[in-house]
């Protein structure tokens, strides 16, 4: 059997590439592909989200009546917390995915790139880690 | 070599989005006065209905919103190629709509601050 170059190719290809059906350019997915389709994903899922809350908390009466007791209450119904924790991690994941890349933009080195993806990684689940506490607490101090 | 409109729209795109995400973080903290402190929550709100903080959330909605339409024009290129053929019409567009909104939301937030307001 003759084994053509095309065929060498192929084979010394990373299990990660895949070729295009025409196949003259190649696919990759990885992290950055991923975060790039996550962006995108996650501006998507919130747009509602933020904008019915920034209708809700800016352009209603609700901004004159918020105070510790009315969030309380508001977050005492699961519907609201459920809103509240959704808006929470997309908007965190989409806004620090988002800065890891504009961090990448100002940083040519491979080290640096790491120190900023992983103190956004941190950053990310602190805050929600700590964000999702506050709700709970919120909903189940009624 | 002076940068293109589209350069500019898209360094305040990355202010803005910089400060929606800078206000998410204290927004956080801010709400978890609500569980650890709730009279200092309480004050804080009086606080925010100031008209100096009522500016500043009005400043947040805007900046919102010039990310959601950035970010909602950068995908309609992605998927549609072409459109980026007719790029300036599509900003004009979205520059107008934008406008609009915002004088709309001046209206309901900002115009009260006034004597005689709505």
């Amino acid at each position: 059997m003759t084994v053509v170059a095309s065929d060498r190719r192929a084979a010394a290809e990373p299990a990660a590439t895949r070729r295009s059906p025409d196949g003259d350019v190649p696919r990759r997915r990885n992290a950055e592909t991923i975060a790039w389709i996550y962006t995108r994903i996650s501006a998507l899922a919130m747009v509602i989200l933020v904008l019915a809350h920034l209708a809700i908390m800016h352009l209603t009466g609700a901004r004159d009546a918020l105070s510790a007791a009315f969030v309380r209450s508001r977050l005492a119904e699961p519907g609201w917390l459920a809103f509240d924790l959704a808006l929470l991690v997309l908007a965190l994941s989409h806004g620090m995915t988002g800065l890891r890349a504009a961090g990448h933009d100002h940083v040519s080195s491979g080290r640096t790139r790491s120190v900023v993806t992983w103190a956004c990684a941190i950053v990310t689940v602190v805050l929600a880690v700590f964000g999702t506490l506050v709700l709970a607490l919120l909903h189940l101090r009624t | 070599m002076r940068p293109g409109v589209g350069a500019l729209a898209s360094r305040v795109n990355r202010v803005a989005a910089l400060a929606v995400l800078g206000f998410l973080a204290l927004h956080i903290a801010e709400t978890s006065l609500a569980v650890f402190a709730p009279p200092v929550y309480d004050a804080t709100m009086r606080l925010y209905r100031m008209p100096p903080f009522v500016v500043a959330e009005f400043l947040l909605v805007a900046a919102v919103m010039y990310h959601v339409l950035w970010g909602s024009f950068v995908m309609v290129v992605e998927l549609a190629p072409r459109t980026a053929r007719r790029r300036r019409l599509v900003w004009c567009a979205l520059a107008a709509g934008y406008a609009v909104t915002l004088v709309a939301v001046a209206y309901i937030m900002i115009f009260p601050l006034f004597p005689g307001g709505r």
